[in-house]
């Protein structure tokens, strides 16, 4: 079973985007938040909370990924 | 390094434009760069919003500078704000943006990458701030995927101390950009984008990028408690402006950050780039609502109020009109010495505030544009006083516009140094001046200001630049942020500023600062060195 990157703990989320950010360096070598395989974005306006969307047809089990979160949204599992 | 382009947009011909500015290389970013335009564009009365070269590629580098006359002061204003405008900004293929002309009618500018649009923003009018924000994100653009900047109501109602809203929960606090967008008939601006860049060396930026990561994990302090962990100091040295500046010693334990946040937040989130997330969220009976020392303490204790749960209803409100906490405390506290109001009851002066909003009787006109300076009033020239009494610098530093906040400006903190020891005027002024140097560097990075033992290190800057292929050496790093303050100081002189002209209210004068009362006479020595030897010889 290959391992993905799973958003586990996004009631956490401050929607720093760092993620993002790191995400599009390691995939495509480039500063962007978007273009790589995880965007996050509000849940709903007025609420101050995030979710992650991932397209899990890429790879995802970056751990620089992970690590870089610093609330610790997110795990490494088998998907 | 590339040239770094700015969006014009002018609301009276609702055109665009899209330059770039070879001769703005050399200043660096930020605070040079829109300073710089501001004068170019001065006969115009333009505001500029800017990022910075490191804007949104390190950490910590997630504000944007405005610059733009204030309608409270009349004079040049500076002002930052978080959220992710500066992200977005660069993801468009913008350093910034340049707002020229005022529109016929309230208007909505989106801006996504080269499609920009005009349309007509007056179903926003009336609004409370948030649900300005809802109804932006209902109609437009995906939630998280793009800035979104509003004003609120107070501002087209003309009322100066309007603060521009972005991403719902940070603002552009200070000097009324709000109001200044009202003027202008702009309503709402959104900023999207989805470009990339290049890394110019992807070794030195992955150095650069961990070493800043690592420094800014250190702030867990600022994280866990927000800015409001300040007033615990300031309640220590007993400088928190309480009933209107009758004393300077905070009642009691639960205004501080901790159960603050134990009673009233229900959230913390970051700007965009941030590790750290200092921006906290109290969940009230509506909605979710930023709060922050200066809000707190002008809302909290200046009224005479110390419980969270009343302080959040305040909060509250100046939110939804749209109105600047600390002007809004600054004229409550002054209404309620001069009526002889009692100190403490919110529900009197949330009553004021609906009157102050609707703008009816005589008093509430006279509050419209500013905060005026009157003997019992906390105003300074215009603006309402941060209420930190710590004592000479504190004071110096906002009434001479050397930065309108604790994170553009020292002398909150060196008057922390003088709490023992006795200084000379002419040093005082000397060490206040020196101090904004570094700070004038770290907001052409445009770092965060709360952040300043690393964006004000020249080493880290020049690391950073490196590394994105722009190749400043240290000399012109400080050169020029020497340069970008003298120009500042240049163009509030052009626009009337004048140091002999600041008037004082005499209640800094009567009570107990940290350094005891403080003595008049010297203070006017001090605004006069200032004049003397660093604003008009420069002119």
């Amino acid at each position: 079973m290959p391992k993905i990157l799973k958003p586990a703990r996004m009631e956490k989320c401050t929607g720093c985007g760092l993620c993002e950010l790191l995400a599009s360096r390691l995939t495509k070598g480039k500063l962007s938040y978007s273009g790589s395989f995880l965007q996050i974005r509000k849940a709903s306006s007025g609420q101050p909370y995030f979710k992650a969307i991932i397209d899990y047809g890429q790879k995802t089990d970056y751990p620089e990924v992970r690590d870089i979160c610093p609330e610790n949204c997110y795990d490494i599992e088998e998907g | 390094m590339v040239a770094p382009t700015f969006l014009q947009l002018n609301l009276t011909s609702r055109t665009f434009e899209v330059k770039s500015y070879q001769d703005l290389i050399p200043r660096i970013g930020g605070l040079g760069w829109a300073l710089a335009l501001y004068e170019q564009f001065f006969e115009e009365e333009p505001i500029v919003l800017a990022g910075g070269p490191l804007s949104a590629v390190f950490p910590g580098a997630s504000k944007t500078v405005a610059v733009f006359r204030s309608p409270q002061t009349g004079f040049l204003a500076t002002s930052f704000a978080g959220g992710n405008l500066a992200r977005f900004l660069r993801a468009a293929g913008y350093q910034g943006l340049v707002i020229l002309g005022r529109a016929s009618s309230p208007t909505m500018a989106t801006v996504d990458e080269d499609k920009i649009e005009f349309t007509d923003a007056s179903r926003f009018l009336g609004l409370e701030t948030p649900k300005v924000f809802e109804l932006v994100s209902s109609s437009a653009g995906v939630p998280g995927r793009q800035s979104v900047l509003a004003t609120g109501p107070a501002a087209e109602k003309g009322i100066g101390y309007s603060p521009l809203y972005v991403d719902e929960f940070f603002s552009f606090p200070r000097g009324g950009l709000g109001r200044a967008f009202a003027s202008k008939n702009l309503k709402v601006l959104t900023v999207a984008g989805e470009k990339s860049e290049e890394i110019a060396d992807e070794r030195r930026y992955r150095e650069v990028f961990e070493s800043l990561y690592r420094k800014l994990q250190g702030h867990r302090d600022l994280a866990q408690l927000g800015t409001l962990r300040n007033l615990a100091v300031e309640k220590k040295i007993s400088a928190v402006p309480t009933n209107n500046l009758a004393e300077s010693s905070l009642l009691g334990e639960e205004l501080l950050a901790p159960s603050f946040a134990e009673k009233m937040a229900a959230r913390r989130i970051s700007c965009g780039g941030c590790p750290v997330g200092c921006i906290h969220l109290l969940k009230g009976d509506k909605r979710f609502t930023f709060y922050d020392y200066e809000s707190v303490a002008a809302l909290g204790p200046l009224l005479g109020i110390f419980e969270p749960v009343r302080v959040a209803a305040l909060l509250e409100k100046a939110w939804g009109l749209g109105l600047d906490p600390v002007c809004l405390g600054t004229v409550l506290a002054y209404l309620t010495e001069t009526e002889k109001l009692n100190f403490g009851n919110e529900e009197t002066y949330l009553t004021l505030t609906d009157a102050l909003f609707a703008g009816r009787e005589p008093w509430a006109r006279d509050f419209r544009e500013s905060v005026p300076v009157y003997p019992k009033s906390l105003g300074i020239t215009g603006l309402g006083f941060l209420p930190y009494f710590n004592g000479y610098a504190s004071l110096l530093s906002q009434v001479l516009f050397l930065g309108a906040t604790t994170e553009e400006n020292r002398g909150f903190l060196l008057d922390l140094d003088l709490l023992e020891r006795e200084i000379d005027p002419a040093e005082l002024v000397n060490q206040l001046v020196e101090a904004q140097y570094p700070k004038t560097l770290a907001e052409s990075l445009v770092g965060c200001g709360y952040l300043a033992s690393v964006f004000e290190d020249p080493a880290t800057s020049f690391s950073a630049l490196q590394a994105l292929g722009a190749e400043f050496s240290h000399d012109h790093l400080q050169k020029t942020a020497r340069d970008t303050f003298r120009q500042k100081l240049i163009l509030q002189h052009r626009t009337g500023f004048r140091p002999a002209d600041v008037k004082i209210p005499e209640k800094f004068f009567q009570v107990p600062s940290p350094q005891g009362v403080l003595e008049k006479e010297k203070f006017g020595r001090m605004v006069q060195i200032y004049g003397d030897k660093f604003y008009d010889p420069i002119q």
